[in-house]
């Protein structure tokens, strides 16, 4: 019962809000403004059907998620060894820094007419504008992890005879590697929500924000509720993803 | 491993398999050898019509097939040549009288103040009379309206509105006697496909229509119900609405000519946003001009009754109107209008040379890609066209799914 | 045998705010096998002495010599810190490894496992090799921390208050295991410590360091038998001439 009861306590809400939603939907009985849950649902449950004549709910699903995770592992290669470099070497970051703060709070979504230009229509611009979603997080993190990182160990190492790269790679990177585990968690957050803003380019036809958009064309809204819940649902399970292995590799982070 | 030690190897080996699978799958059932085609195929590219032509400039399209003035725009701008209109697209010159742009409103606005919205026809009308009568002058306000009065960039070149608009116009037949399109190809993607009825002027109310040809004539205006106010939703960035534009800017002459007209309120950026329906000198209401980006979302945005009377193109508003969207298509406002527009370098002249190299293209495995706006006239128009020569379509950028 | 020379050590500090002279000479020896603590008043810099062995600071004047005026190099010692500094992601087998696996020391798979293995035994800590750090109490995490210090066999092990963090039972524990240490393996102790008690506990020779700028005060001989029982009159004298020494500066 006790494992149980924060699950109910989670789902009270949700539960509640479709029961108000449906209340709604039948009151206005317009279903551009509020579509009913019995049309949704057929959506949901029906997910290997095409939508629209051409890929279905879960077809997109996975384009999507793979256009994500490309572009979130390339910020990630790229991202993760800059900020070990800036976060280790100050001249380096004196370097680094400015640029990085005058491009970081341009939302992603900004550079689609750049995207377009440079990386041609279709994969590649996808791929930057969630590329520079992602990378700022993962970047920042790391050097918080480095940064983070206490001196008596570097001390402890060099007392046993480690060299600078040795101390890279056995205290700094597994030092830092809580922080850039967190930086991931939240960089994936960001490039699944870029996502929509995405896969609004030129050039999509698949993939789940592409499905919003062309379903907004047509009307169907309940469409883009379905939608949207795929999208929080790789949302949260993603997350729990992330928050499991956090448990599991860094259970010792903060009990030191 | 100690990572393997520390999580458990099955789920570390499961999620490895799943990723692997999320990342190279999908793309590994891509092009299979044995699948040589034996049709022909194109691709299309679904864009917004503003970034067509830095799409062929750049070379990211062969072609784009769009409305005017973004096909002048391309034209004049060095950045293409024009090789086929409205009349050339096969089958039969089937689209040469076909609506491009219609009036719709929404059904309760027409069976609660159907005075208001006959008024609001015959305003229309007016305007595409007004363009008949003063084309130079429909042209100048349009330019100002689309354009505002700063020269536009275009592919490096600078081009002035004004005669943008003058090389424009003269390819845009604006009428409100056009017979709406029969959706055909669009329509197979429609949910429910078997049970719409086939012909769309099922959703035509021609009493609107009837009654602002009587008040042309001289009938006066009975008003017994009135709105507060009325919207009408449009998109901005199209000179294919000119008898909106040039019926309000011309308010003066329309109003000493029939006894009503629209009389814009305000301005922002040299473009009413506000105007009042005055009929024999008296405001009767207001009305809210509301630009949009799409055709689709402006029907969206009637049905979710914030839009009450939109502009808008004749596919994206039967495609919502035969899947529930509750409005009405009044009459045309124009016919015609779209160009297909190709590289200068490319090796066609009209639209059978053009067929010719999409074949070509097609059996050196190098697809032609084609730009349309999507939900458009201009994409049904495409669809129908290559089905009638036999060649496949195909969306670009779409990896072939296979088994997964 | 001389297995430590220190002779007039110096050292100055300056950052952003002050400059200040924490060692004016410092030279004392240190004999193998010897457990000798290193005390003084608050500030005197007796850290400094020990990083400058270790090599996490430079002195400014003065020389250091090995045994038998051997050139010295701080690859000789190895340091046991006040917080056990162990590495969170590491078991204790790892943490115990961790100085074998420098390159430098070019040791195979077999003899690491072998001499960790041993030292887990020295320690008591056998049945807790794949345990991570966070899991063991404060005692328990010294301990692992002396044994990787050993693990890489230095001349002299450097302590630096090693056992204030830790509560009364488990510090007698731990300056136990240090005496056992020493009879058993011959390891030479430097420890730095601010509790009288312990000092005369645990030090064959107490060297005492005078206020900054320090140097060394005075030097007291501890000869009493062990195991040493600090209620017996000798000790309470030592401690209370240790207090007074240590406070007059």
């Amino acid at each position: 019962m006790k494992r149980v009861l924060p699950i109910l306590k989670g789902l009270a809400i949700p539960v509640l809000v479709i029961v108000i939603w449906q209340v709604l939907s039948m009151y206005i009985q317009n279903s551009f403004i509020l579509p009913g849950w019995e049309t949704i649902l057929p959506v949901l449950i029906h997910p290997a059907e095409p939508l629209f004549g051409g890929a279905s709910l879960f077809e997109n699903s996975i384009i999507s998620l793979q256009r994500v995770l490309y572009g979130f592992l390339l910020a990630v290669v790229i991202a993760v060894p800059l900020g070990l470099v800036c976060g280790w070497s100050r001249s380096a970051e004196d370097y680094v820094n400015p640029i990085i703060q005058i491009l970081r709070p341009v939302p992603p979504i900004a550079w689609m007419p750049l995207a377009i230009a440079w990386f041609k229509i279709g994969f590649g611009s996808l791929i930057f504008i969630i590329f520079i979603g992602s990378f700022f997080p993962v970047f920042i993190s790391t050097i918080e992890g480095v940064r983070s990182i206490r001196i008596r160990w570097l001390e402890v190492a060099q007392t046993l005879g480690a060299t600078t790269l040795e101390k890279f790679k056995t205290v700094v990177i597994p030092g830092a590697l809580p922080s850039i585990w967190t930086g991931l968690r939240l960089a994936f957050g960001v490039a699944w929500m870029c996502l929509v803003a995405a896969e609004m380019l030129p050039g999509t036809s698949a993939g789940l924000g592409y499905l919003i958009m062309f379903a907004y064309n047509l009307g169907q809204i309940q469409v883009i509720v379905a939608g949207m819940i795929v999208i929080g649902v790789i949302g949260i399970v993603s997350d729990y993803i992330f928050r499991i292995g956090q448990t599991k590799l860094f259970g010792w982070q903060g009990k030191e | 491993m100690v990572l393997g030690m520390r999580i458990g190897y099955s789920p570390l080996i499961c999620s490895l398999i799943l990723f692997s699978l999320i990342l190279g799958g999908v793309m590994f059932t891509g092009n299979d050898v044995s699948d040589i085609p034996d049709h022909s195929e194109v691709q299309f590219v679904y864009a917004t019509s503003g970034i067509m032509p830095q799409l062929l400039n750049t070379s990211q399209v062969d072609a784009f097939f769009v409305w005017e003035s973004v096909v002048s725009t391309a034209e004049m701008g060095g950045i293409g040549r024009v090789i086929a209109r409205d009349a050339d697209i096969p089958p039969d010159r089937k689209w040469e009288n076909t609506a491009c742009n219609v009036l719709v409103m929404r059904n309760s606005i027409i069976t609660e103040y159907p005075e208001i919205a006959s008024l609001l026809s015959a305003i229309t009308i007016a305007g595409i009379k007004r363009i008949h009568e003063n084309p130079d002058e429909a042209i100048n306000i349009t330019a100002g309206w689309v354009y505002g009065s700063q020269p536009i960039r275009s592919a490096g070149l600078l081009l002035n509105p004004l005669a943008l608009e003058k090389n424009a116009f003269p390819h845009i037949n604006f009428t409100y006697g056009a017979l709406l399109p029969d959706l055909g190809y669009m329509q197979k993607a429609l949910p429910d496909y078997e049970k719409i009825p086939p012909s769309p002027s099922s959703w035509e109310n021609v009493t609107v229509l009837n009654r602002a040809l009587e008040l042309l004539n001289g009938s006066e205006p009975v008003l017994s119900n009135i709105p507060l106010r009325v919207r009408i939703g449009y998109l901005p960035s199209s000179d294919l609405y000119a008898p909106l534009y040039v019926s309000i800017m011309e308010s003066e002459e329309i109003c000493d000519r029939y006894g009503f007209c629209l009389v814009p309120v305000s301005h922002m950026s040299g473009r009413p946003t506000e105007c009042e329906l005055r009929v024999n000198n008296k405001t009767v209401t207001q009305i809210q001009l509301l630009p949009g980006q799409v055709g689709g979302g402006v029907m969206t945005g009637l049905g979710q009754n914030a839009i009450d009377v939109a502009y808008i193109g004749s596919v994206p508003s039967l495609m919502q109107m035969s899947m529930g969207n509750p409005a009405s298509i009044i009459h045309s406002i124009n016919a015609g209008g779209s160009g297909l527009v190709v590289d200068d370098s490319a090796p066609c002249t009209d639209w059978d040379s053009f067929i010719e190299w999409v074949k070509i293209r097609s059996s050196s495995a190098r697809p032609l890609i084609l730009a349309v706006p999507q939900s458009s006239i201009q994409e049904e128009m495409m669809r129908e066209a290559f089905e009638y020569e036999g060649i496949q379509i195909s969306l670009y950028g779409l990896p072939k799914l296979g088994v997964l | 045998m001389e297995v430590l020379v220190l002779k007039g050590i110096s050292k100055r500090f300056c950052d952003d705010q002050a400059q200040f002279q924490a060692l004016s000479d410092i030279s004392c020896v240190i004999n193998k096998g010897e457990i000798v603590c290193l005390m003084g008043p608050s500030g005197c810099g007796k850290s400094t002495v020990l990083r400058i062995l270790s090599g996490l600071e430079s002195a400014d004047s003065g020389t250091v010599c090995g045994s038998e005026g051997d050139a010295f190099h701080p690859g000789h010692t190895a340091m046991v810190f006040q917080e056990h500094g162990l590495f969170p992601w590491l078991s204790v087998y790892d943490n115990i490894a961790y100085g074998l696996r420098m390159k430098v020391r070019k040791i195979s798979k077999e003899q690491i496992a072998q001499k960790v293995h041993d030292l887990l035994s020295l320690v008591h800590m056998e049945e807790f090799a794949n345990v991570l750090p966070h899991q063991l109490s404060g005692g328990m995490k010294q301990r692992v921390a002396v044994a990787r210090a050993l693990a890489i066999e230095p001349e002299i092990l450097l302590m630096d208050e090693p056992f204030s963090a830790l509560d009364p039972f488990s510090r007698h524990e731990l300056q136990d295991e240090v005496i056992r240490i020493r009879d058993t393996l011959g390891t030479t102790f430097f420890i730095v410590t601010h509790n009288p008690e312990e000092a005369v506990y645990l030090g064959d020779r107490i060297i005492i360091l005078s206020n900054r700028p320090s140097s060394v005060r005075k030097e007291i001989q501890v000869s009493s038998p062990r195991p040493r029982d600090l209620a017996e009159p000798e000790m309470i004298r030592l401690v209370r001439e240790v207090t007074g020494d240590v406070t007059s500066g």
